[in-house]
């Protein structure tokens, strides 16, 4: 049974830290917590299933054109809740993501309904191993996870672009006057944390099957992770949703079934009480 | 100046909210006045309206699919036999939202149109509820989907106004658990249920079923709406080495479940209630819902003719399966229309009077018996999953008990 | 508080007087689907001012406001229900309680800054949901409780619309009048040092962790008001009311709004409580449009409503005084 417990921790504790890997890359760019992200993973699986199930391609050209529509969505979503209001105060931003939030999910239900639907997977099947079986398609998660992770890192830390969106993160001021096209840096981070989210939605549908509000359950798992990891971190998200995800699993099994989502919660408050900051978060110096 | 300002505000405040407030008034009143003046005109014309309350939008949204689907349908049938009492039908629907609050301001704004006769609530306990005391306070006849046994208690005791048109929950898991002891010969299970209102009744029905052979659940295992890895809890039923799970939750969670409990290897019976044989968790869940038992109200090939004929009739106009929801709005529209026509009238008293003379009605689900108001429904269909279609094993009956 | 007391203004009473007549005269023109819709509204006014209290006086954001309303609304429900005490004594428990629950709570996340409270209180919110919805013996669970009697004073039973409408009418009004003493009082003014620079404000000697739980408390004393009033209202609780996005529907209202006064929070629950009630006849686009609504209405008005007129009144104003001053010339 543990040994069960402790592979399906993990996998589910990778999808919440690449869901948070997502909010954490637009939080270090514009310091907003993004309110909508879990409406990327929604959007993304339902582009996948359109490319997969309504237009019949192979699932893995599916993935790749959904990341690339969810890029187009990550700007949409940029230029339209978050650019009006860049010097408005953070709180003005938080609302208009939630009306966005609002009207993504509406959106989608009107135009691919509410019935939820399935749609293939990348490898068919379960695996045993040992005492605990496992469905490969959590493997290919897990897996396609790791390389979009190590793709991130090469592009923000070995790239010139990546350069560019960390230059702009750090301070939007200074980085418009060394000639950085800031609208176009911050675009960029958008549409990235997009179809990373985005690639997750359509990696999960066939397991937690598509409808318009399963955004709502992962993205508060995913905050979770976020803010347990520390805040702003990348390699923090990933950690913050390995705990979360064993947190659930073995809290799950041995405490109570029922109050897993509360456990979470209250692993959150423990570890805020305990380190503000999160594991991997820096210590943020108050404003004097 | 400051002053002023306030004080304009504060005026404009006062007089948008009048303005507001009053408008709906108007018109009420200039739709008032037509009928008055000439009465017989306005009898054949005049549509008979019914209410329905159902989630259009937001998180539960699958079910106001269904409802205004069905809504659609019963409303043109009814209409081309000539319609009720001589006089068109139309179905106003408003919604539901999915709080409590949403039913109830829905409730109330179809309670404030004088030609609603009778209105309709959403496929869930809470809701109905939460209408509850402003059916007793308008006065309208209203029929609800819920199915808990608190509700029932609440039709039968404190509130004529209200009538519970489901099939029985109780009777159901109790056939269920009958079938599942003495045809399979199954003798331990495992309980794994939704802590949502209807699933989490459904729990206590099985385990009281499970009782009268004396049987305890080797282990109950709740987990709430929304969760999307069943491990923790799939585990804790292998560990107890239970011969079969009993299931009670939606269809999304029905159809994970279902595919996680396969995907473990774990290849026991799986019962459960209502969602498990649904279209819909069986598309979800395919091959996985082999061996599925449940005691179902309704499944889209049922031998009901009327249940048969409006089932074809969904999938040919709509190109999808016909799922429950909308199966019970069917039965709702035309209960309420048979009342109607009994009372003789659109008079809300006389319609809910008429509502407890109906004692043999056969609907697209089941029989109706509401000379109770509560557990108006009577039956439903013992299914088997096989090669993802639902085949009927046999129909379940009860009769009504009337003190 | 005296000093609280002493300077309110008169013009304050006078527009609270406008309001009070004008408004004393709804019921009597408006059907009784209205009437609900506005006292719905009104008890999230009372929860918007809550949040009012910690955002636009104490700069502190709270997701957690509609579990305390849940709170106050179950404090309630089991003092009448269960423990059969009389309406007012009732309420009175959920006031009260739900403001030491506040406190103390307070006292252990405000050792958190900033959005770091915001998470915890996000946390605090989902706890509390996932306790309404499976604590048994005291939410009823997921079915909730039903049959709450209506408010009784006496012996007089408001369980009419109209009767339930002027009690949370005078309950909002001296919520008000108690927010504009705050406004005015030393305590008040210590929350927006604190709003305006924590760090400083405790250079002042202004206890901070102290200051900020005591917000906290006071939001917790109106959400608990509200709940009561709630629990009497609608005579049945379920855990579908108390959830997160309540929390969230209470910011939009004062963002809305504008933070910079308690007519901010009317303005933004009116529109918002409207809004969803006008835009019904779209039906299945009806959300849609509302949260396209919310979008738009942030981005033209980015400080709220009245932060916006008011920015436009000055505007006019200056612009007129700069007339008269070349007309001199």
């Amino acid at each position: 049974m543990n040994s069960q417990l402790l592979f399906s921790g993990i996998s589910m504790g990778i999808i919440y830290g690449l869901i948070a890997m997502g909010m954490v890359l637009i939080f270090r760019s514009v310091g907003i917590m993004n309110f909508a992200q879990g409406e990327f993973l929604m959007l993304g699986g339902y582009f996948c299933y359109t490319f997969n199930q309504l237009l019949n391609l192979h699932i893995i050209p599916s993935l790749i054109l959904a990341s690339l529509a969810m890029g187009f969505v990550g700007v949409l979503f940029m230029r339209t809740s978050y650019w009006p209001l860049r010097n408005a105060q953070a709180k003005a931003i938080i609302v208009s993501a939630m009306g966005a939030s609002i009207a993504f999910k509406e959106g989608a239900r009107l135009i691919w309904g509410s019935i939820p639907v399935n749609m293939d997977r990348v490898i068919e099947g379960t695996v045993k191993i040992g005492a605990a079986s496992i469905q490969w398609q959590y493997i290919a998660i897990i897996l396609a996870s790791l390389v979009i992770m190590v793709l991130v890192y090469v592009l923000l830390e070995k790239t010139f672009i990546g350069n560019i969106m960390q230059a702009t993160a750090q301070d939007q001021y200074m980085a418009s006057l060394t000639g950085i096209p800031v609208v176009f840096s911050i675009g960029l981070t958008f549409a990235l944390s997009a179809m990373i989210t985005g690639i997750g939605g359509g990696l999960l549908a066939p397991i937690f099957f598509l409808n318009n509000v399963m955004g709502a359950t992962a993205g508060s798992k995913a905050f979770a992770a976020i803010v347990i990891g520390g805040f702003g971190s990348v390699p923090g998200a990933i950690i913050g949703g390995l705990i979360v995800g064993l947190v659930e699993s073995f809290g799950g099994a041995y405490i109570s079934s029922t109050y897993q989502l509360v456990l979470i919660y209250v692993v959150l408050i423990a570890i805020l009480m305990l380190r503000p900051q999160g594991i991997f978060g820096d210590k943020i110096q108050e404003k004097a | 100046m400051k002053k002023l300002f306030a004080l304009l505000l504060a005026a404009l405040m006062v007089v948008g909210l009048l303005a507001c407030g009053a408008t709906p008034n108007e018109t009420t009143a200039a739709a008032d006045n037509p009928p008055a003046d000439n009465e017989q005109a306005a009898a054949s014309d005049e549509p008979i309206k019914i209410g329905l309350t159902t989630v259009l939008t937001g998180d539960r949204a699958l079910e106001g699919q269904y409802a205004s689907n069905a809504a659609a349908i019963v409303q043109e049938e009814i209409n081309a036999a000539g319609g009720v009492l001589g006089r068109p039908l139309e179905i106003v629907i408003e919604d539901a939202l999915g709080t409590d609050v949403g039913a109830v301001n829905a409730y109330r704004k179809l309670a404030a149109d004088d030609d609603i006769v009778a209105i309709i609530t959403p496929d869930s306990s809470n809701d109905g509820m939460a209408q509850a005391p402003s059916a007793l306070e308008f006065k309208i006849p209203t029929t609800a989907q819920g199915s808990s046994p608190t509700l029932r208690d609440m039709c039968n005791n404190e509130n004529k106004y209200l009538f519970q048109l489901r099939a029985c929950d109780e009777t159901l898991c109790a056939a269920l658990i009958q079938y599942a002891v003495e045809e399979l010969g199954l003798e331990s299970f495992a309980i794994l249920h939704d802590t949502e209102t209807s699933s989490a009744d459904q729990a206590g029905l099985f385990t009281k079923a499970l009782a009268n052979y004396g049987i305890e659940p080797k282990v109950v295992v709740p987990f709430t709406t929304g969760t999307k890895d069943f491990s923790s809890q799939i585990a804790q039923v292998q560990n107890s080495g239970a011969e079969a799970i009993i299931g009670a939750c939606f269809q999304t969670e029905a159809a994970i479940l279902i595919t996680q409990i396969r995907a473990m290897g774990l290849d026991v019976p799986i019962l459960g209630s209502n969602a498990f044989a649904d279209p819909v968790t069986i598309q979800l869940a395919g091959d996985a819902t082999d061996d599925v038992y449940c005691a179902s109200a309704w499944v889209p090939n049922t031998p009901v003719p009327k249940g048969k004929a409006f089932s074809e009739k969904y999938e040919q106009t709509y190109g999808e399966e016909c799922g429950k929801a909308a199966a019970q709005i069917y039965d709702h529209v035309s209960i309420i229309c048979e009342a109607i026509e009994i009372a003789g009238s659109t008079d809300r008293e006389a319609v809910r009077d008429a509502m407890n003379t109906i004692s043999d009605y056969e609907g697209a689900i089941t029989t109706y018996d509401c000379r109770t108001n509560g557990d108006c429904g009577r039956g439903g269909l013992l299914v088997r999953v096989k090669n993802q279609q639902a085949e009927i094993i046999d129909a379940i009956t009860s009769e009504k008990v009337i003190e | 508080m005296l000093e609280g007391i002493k300077s309110i203004k008169k013009s304050f009473l006078l527009v609270l007087l406008v309001i009070t007549i004008g408004c004393a005269f709804i019921p009597f023109t408006t059907t009784s689907y209205m009437l609900r819709v506005l006292n719905i509204a009104m008890i999230a006014y009372l929860c918007v001012l809550s949040v009012y209290i910690l955002l636009g006086m104490c700069g502190q954001n709270s997701f957690a406001q509609a579990g305390l309303w849940g709170v106050g609304a179950y404090f309630t429900a089991n003092f009448t229900l269960k423990l059969g005490f009389g309406s007012v004594t009732a309420m009175l428990v959920a006031i009260v309680g739900t403001a030491l629950f506040a406190f103390v709570l307070g006292f252990a996340f405000f050792r958190l800054k900033q959005y770091y409270f915001t998470f915890a209180s996000i946390g605090l919110m989902t706890i509390l949901n996932g306790l309404f919805m499976n604590w048994v013996p005291v939410t009823g669970g997921a079915l909730g409780i039903s049959g709450i009697p209506p408010f009784q004073i006496g012996g007089l039973v408001l369980d009419s619309e109209t009767g339930k409408f002027f009690l949370i009418f005078v309950v909002c009004i001296l919520a008000n009048i108690l927010i504009q003493i705050l406004f005015h009082s030393p305590m008040g003014r210590s929350f927006m040092a604190i709003r305006d620079n924590e760090l400083a404000a405790s250079c002042l000697g202004i206890n901070s962790l102290l200051t900020k739980s005591i917000a906290f408390a006071l939001s917790g004393a109106l959400c608990g008001a509200a709940g009561a009033l709630y629990a009497f209202l609608s005579g049945y609780l379920s855990y579908q009311t108390f959830t997160y996005q309540q929390s969230t529907m209470y910011l939009i209202m004062i963002m809305l709004g504008g933070t910079i006064s308690p007519v901010g929070a009317i303005i933004g629950t009116l529109v918002i409580s409207l809004l969803q009630e006008w835009v019904r006849p779209l039906q299945n686009y009806m959300q849609l449009i509302y949260g396209v609504g919310i979008m738009i209405l942030m981005i033209v008005q980015p400080e709220g409503i009245l932060g916006g007129g008011k920015a436009f009144y000055e505007k006019y104003i200056r612009s007129r005084k700069r007339d008269t001053e070349v007309n001199r010339r």
